[in-house]
C-alpha cells in the first residue's frame, strides 16, 4: 500500500481547501433558505408537520446546491483555462512514444447487444487507433456475457469477419458460460486470465467509442503518473436521434463539460469511476479491487451491482489516485433512446447505488469516497424526498384549509394572533430555487459564447432557443422521473429485486400501450391529487400545478419524446444541435459508414438467419464455432440421451421448437452440434429443410 | 446478397443433365457454396466425396458423402486460425470490506478528538516542563 506517501501529494492539501469551500457554499445557503422556508409556513416550522417539511426542504436544497456549485466552479475552471492540478497537465509538451511495456488491453464487455453496432463501434475505434501508428501497443478483448444463443454465434461471426476484413489479429473474443458478478465479474475474469500480460486496460461499455489519440494520451498520462490508478474521461453522448435522446445529448454536450470541470475542481484525485471510457492500472486493480459479495440477500446484499464506485474507492484506499480527465475529448457513449429505457436503466442504477449505503462505513475508505457513495444514493433518494416534500406540503395545505383558525392562544390576550403570510418570502425562495436550477444553463451559454463556439451548436440564437426548449422538456420530465425514482427507492428498501438485462440501444419508439402501462397510474394519481387540492385549498393547487400537469401528461410526453421523426424535425429546425452533429468527428463518420455496410458485409447465403441456425447450417460459421468451444466432452449417459432427444426434436420440428437453454446446450457440445449439422444437410427437401433456412431444397427431388 | 443456387441451376451451370447420383452431388455443391472455395475446387471435393461414398456405402449415398466431405474439408481447409493469447493466470481475491458503524465511529468520530486532546495535553506538559 502506498497510502501514507499518497496523503502527502501536493494536490491533497488543495483538495481539502477546495472541499471546505464547497461544503461552506452548500451549507450556509441551505441554512438561510431553510429559515426562509420555516418563515413562510403558517406556524413558522413549530409543528411536527412543518418541522418535517423544513428538514426535507433543507436536504433537497442542499442536494440541488451541490449541482449548482459544481457547475459554477466548473465554469470558473473553464474560464480560467488553466488548472495546474488537471491530470492532462502532467504530460510533457512532446508526449513520449509508447513503450512496449505499456501494453494496453481494450476491453469491450457485452451482454446480448446488437452485434453489428458493437463491432461497427470497435471498427471505428480500431481505425482511429491504427491512424496514430501506436496500434501495436494495444489489444482488443470482446468479453461476452451473452446468454442468447443467437447473439453468441453472431458475435463469433462478427469477430471473425472483423479479423478477416482488417487483418488485425490482436482482437480476441471470449464468452463466459456463467456470467458471475456480471460486468465486474467479466472484467475480473479477463484480469485473472490475461491481466498479467498488460499494464493497463481501457474499459468500454457496449456503446462506447474512443478516439485513438485520446487512448494514446491516456496511456501516456498513466506512464508519467505512476500514482494514478484510474483515469476516467468524461464521455460525450452521441448518435441517437429520438427527441428525448437528442435533448439529452444536447444537455450533456452543453452543460456536461462544465459539470465535469466542477467535479474535477473538488474531487481532484478522489474522482469517480463510471465503469467505462476509463483506463485502469491493472496490477493494483487486481491486487486491491476484487469485489466480495455483500452479506444478505439482494437487493441490498449479494453481488455489488454498481461496481465502479466501489472499485474507485478501493483503488484510492490502496493509495492510488482516481482522476477525471475533464478536458480530454474523444470519448463517446450513447444515451437510452426513450424515457422508458432510461427508467429501466435507472432502476438498475438505483439498486446499485442504494447498495453503496451499506459500504458507507467500510474501514479505510477516504471521506471523499464515502461522500460519493452518499451522493450516488442521493441521486435517487432525492426523488423520494421531493415526493415526500410535496406530500407533506399537501398535507399541511389541507390541514390548514380544514382546520378552524385559532386566533387566541392558551394565554389570555386582548389581541388576536392573526395568521401572517409573507408572499415576498415565498417569492424569494422560489426565485432562489429557480436560480439554483437554471443559472448553470445560462452560464453554459455564456461559456460557449466566450469560447466562440456557438456555431458548433447551430449559432447563438438556435443555442438559446434549444436551451429554452430543453428547459421545457426537462421540466416536463422531472416530475415523471421523480415519481419513478421514488418507486424504485421504495421497492429497493422493501426488498424488491431488479433484473439486469441488456440495454435497448436502438431508436425504437414507445407505443401508446406501453406508455399507458408505465405512466397511467402516475397520471391518475396526479389527477386525483390535483382534484383534492383544488377542492380543499385552491390557492395551493396553483403551486402544485406545474408538477401535477407534467404527471398528467406523462403518457403523451413519454410517447412523443421517443419519436424519431420529432428528433429529426428538431434537427432540421436547428434545435438541440451538438458539435458532433454539426461537424462529426472522423470516428463517428466511420461508425455510420460501418453500420451501413454491416448488413451487406457478410456474403454468406445464410447471413440473414439467426445465429443458432447459422452455427448449425452454415459450414463456415459451424466450423468457426467448433473451433471456439474446444474438444469433445465426456458426457454421462443421461446427458447423452437428453442431447439425442434434443437433436431428434430439432430435426423434426426445426430450431423454433428449441428453447434458448436447449440451443445453448447444443452449441456447447461439439459432438451434438456436428451431428446436427450433418443431419440437417441430409434432410429431405421440404418443410423440415425450410425450417433450417434451406428453402432451395424444397425445389429438389 | 448471394443466395443459394438451386440444384437445377447448378446442373445448368455445369451444362449436364442430372444423373441418378446428382441429388447428392447437388447437395454437396450447395454445402460447399457457403465456404470460401473456388468453384473448381468445390467440384473436385464433391466428386471425391461422392466417389468415396459410392465405394463405401452406395445404399446411403448422401450421409456417406457428407461424412467423406467433412474428412476432406478437414484435410484441405485449415481450421480457422483464431488463437487466443496465452493465459497468464493470476489470482484476484475479493478485497475485504469490513463494515460497521461502531468501528467507524471509533475511528472517525471519537479517535480524532481524542488524538487532538492527547497532543494538546502533551504539548501543555512539555510547555510546563520548559517553563518550570
Amino acid at each position: 500500500m502506498r497510502r501514507k506517501e499518497f496523503r502527502q501529494e501536493p494536490w491533497s492539501r488543495r483538495a481539502a481547501a477546495r472541499r471546505s469551500l464547497f461544503l461552506l457554499l452548500i451549507v450556509v445557503p441551505t441554512f438561510i433558505t431553510s429559515g426562509y422556508m420555516a418563515g413562510i409556513l403558517p406556524h413558522k416550522g413549530s409543528t411536527p408537520l412543518e418541522l418535517a417539511i423544513v428538514i426535507v426542504f433543507a436536504a433537497l436544497f442542499a442536494w440541488i446546491s451541490i449541482g449548482f456549485w459544481t457547475a459554477l466552479l466548473g465554469f470558473y475552471t473553464l474560464v480560467r483555462r488553466v488548472d495546474r492540478f488537471a491530470i492532462t497537465q502532467s504530460e510533457l509538451d512532446e508526449p513520449l512514444p509508447l513503450k512496449p511495456r505499456a501494453r494496453t488491453a481494450i476491453l469491450i464487455p457485452i451482454c446480448n447487444e446488437n452485434v453489428a453496432e458493437v463491432f461497427a463501434r470497435i471498427r471505428a475505434t480500431y481505425d482511429s487507433l491504427k491512424a496514430t501508428g501506436q496500434l501495436e501497443h494495444f489489444a482488443f478483448f470482446v468479453l461476452s456475457d451473452s446468454a442468447d444463443p443467437d447473439h453468441w454465434v453472431e458475435e463469433e461471426a462478427a469477430w471473425a469477419l472483423f479479423r478477416q476484413q482488417t487483418g488485425f489479429t490482436d482482437i480476441h473474443y471470449r464468452r463466459r458460460r456463467n456470467n458471475i458478478k456480471r460486468k465486474s465479474g467479466n472484467v475480473a475474469d479477463f484480469c485473472r486470465r490475461w491481466g498479467g500480460a498488460f499494464r493497463y486496460m481501457i474499459v468500454f461499455d457496449a456503446d462506447s467509442i474512443m478516439t485513438g489519440p485520446t487512448m494514446v494520451r491516456m496511456v501516456q498520462i498513466m506512464e508519467r503518473r505512476s500514482d494514478v490508478g484510474i483515469l476516467q474521461t468524461a464521455p460525450l453522448c452521441v448518435n441517437r436521434e429520438t427527441l428525448l435522446a437528442r435533448v439529452q445529448q444536447f444537455a450533456n454536450r452543453l452543460y456536461g463539460p462544465m459539470f465535469a470541470a466542477g467535479l474535477h475542481f473538488w474531487q481532484l484525485g478522489d474522482a469517480q469511476f463510471w465503469g467505462h471510457n476509463a483506463i485502469i492500472r491493472i496490477e493494483p486493480f487486481m491486487q486491491h479491487c476484487g469485489l466480495p459479495r455483500l452479506p444478505g440477500k439482494p437487493p441490498l446484499g449479494g453481488d455489488i451491482l454498481s461496481h465502479d464506485f466501489v472499485e474507485a474507492a478501493l483503488m484510492r484506499r490502496a493509495g492510488y489516485g482516481v482522476w477525471l480527465a475533464f478536458d480530454l475529448g474523444g470519448s463517446y457513449e450513447e444515451v437510452p433512446p426513450t424515457l422508458l429505457d432510461e427508467l429501466k436503466r435507472d432502476r438498475r442504477w438505483c439498486q446499485g447505488n442504494m447498495q453503496h449505503m451499506r459500504l458507507l462505513f467500510t474501514r479505510g475508505l477516504f471521506p471523499a469516497h464515502r461522500a460519493l457513495f452518499l451522493n450516488g444514493a442521493m441521486a435517487y433518494v432525492s426523488a423520494l424526498l421531493w415526493f415526500l416534500f410535496l406530500s407533506l406540503s399537501t398535507a399541511e395545505a389541507l390541514v390548514e384549509a380544514l382546520r378552524t383558525p385559532s386566533y387566541f392562544g392558551p394565554e389570555r390576550s386582548l389581541f388576536p394572533t392573526w395568521p401572517v403570510w409573507y408572499p415576498q418570502w415565498a417569492l424569494t425562495l422560489l426565485v432562489s430555487t429557480a436560480v439554483i436550477l437554471f443559472l448553470p444553463k445560462l452560464f453554459s451559454i455564456v461559456l460557449v459564447a466566450l469560447q466562440n463556439r456557438s456555431r458548433e451548436f447551430g449559432g447563438l440564437l438556435r443555442l438559446v432557443a434549444s436551451v429554452l426548449a430543453e428547459v421545457v422538456v426537462s421540466t416536463l420530465l422531472a416530475p415523471i422521473r421523480m415519481l419513478f425514482h421514488s418507486k424504485f427507492v421504495f421497492i429497493t428498501l422493501l426488498g424488491g429485486q431488479i433484473g439486469w438485462g441488456s440495454q435497448n440501444r436502438s431508436d425504437e419508439a414507445t407505443t401508446w400501450g406501453d406508455a399507458w402501462r408505465f405512466h397511467g397510474g402516475g397520471s391518475l394519481l396526479a389527477l386525483a391529487w390535483g382534484a383534492l387540492v383544488y377542492l380543499v385549498n385552491p390557492s395551493f393547487f396553483w403551486w402544485l400545478s406545474p408538477i401535477l400537469t407534467a404527471l398528467v401528461l406523462a403518457v403523451p410526453v413519454s410517447v412523443l419524446t421517443s419519436q424519431l421523426w420529432l428528433g429529426r424535425a428538431a434537427r432540421r429546425l436547428g434545435l438541440f444541435l451538438t458539435p458532433e452533429e454539426t461537424d462529426p468527428p472522423a470516428e463517428l463518420r466511420a461508425l455510420h459508414t460501418y453500420l451501413e455496410q454491416a448488413a451487406a458485409s457478410d456474403d454468406s447465403p445464410l447471413a440473414s438467419q439467426p445465429g443458432f441456425v447459422r452455427a448449425v447450417v452454415d459450414p463456415r460459421i459451424h466450423r468457426l464455432h467448433l473451433s471456439q468451444i474446444g474438444g469433445p466432452r465426456r458426457l454421462k449417459d443421461e446427458v447423452r440421451l437428453r442431447r439425442q432427444e434434443l437433436l431428434d426434436q430439432a430435426l423434426q420440428e426445426g430450431p423454433q421448437a428449441l428453447s434458448d437453454r436447449d440451443k445453448r446446450e447444443l452449441l456447447s457440445d461439439p459432438a451434438s452440434l456436428r451431428a446436427l449439422h450433418l443431419a440437417v444437410w441430409q434432410l429431405p427437401a421440404g418443410k423440415a429443410a425450410q425450417r433450417w433456412g434451406l428453402p432451395q431444397l424444397s425445389s429438389t427431388a | 446478397m448471394q443466395k443459394f443456387a438451386t440444384t437445377d441451376s447448378l446442373a445448368v451451370a455445369e451444362n449436364t443433365r442430372p444423373a441418378p447420383c446428382d441429388p447428392a452431388r447437388a447437395r454437396l455443391l450447395l454445402y460447399l457454396q457457403a465456404l470460401p472455395l473456388p468453384a473448381a475446387e468445390a467440384d473436385q471435393l464433391a466428386d471425391q466425396a461422392l466417389a468415396t461414398a459410392q465405394a463405401a456405402q452406395p445404399a446411403a449415398l448422401l450421409p456417406a458423402a457428407m461424412a467423406a466431405l467433412q474428412d476432406l474439408l478437414a484435410q484441405r481447409i485449415e481450421p480457422p486460425a483464431l488463437p487466443r493469447p496465452p493465459q497468464q493466470r493470476r489470482p484476484m481475491q475479493p478485497e475485504p470490506l469490513d463494515r460497521g458503524l461502531p468501528q467507524f465511529l471509533l475511528d472517525h468520530v471519537l479517535a480524532p478528538p481524542a488524538k487532538t486532546a492527547r497532543s494538546l495535553l502533551l504539548g501543555l506538559q512539555r510547555r510546563y516542563r520548559q517553563v518550570g
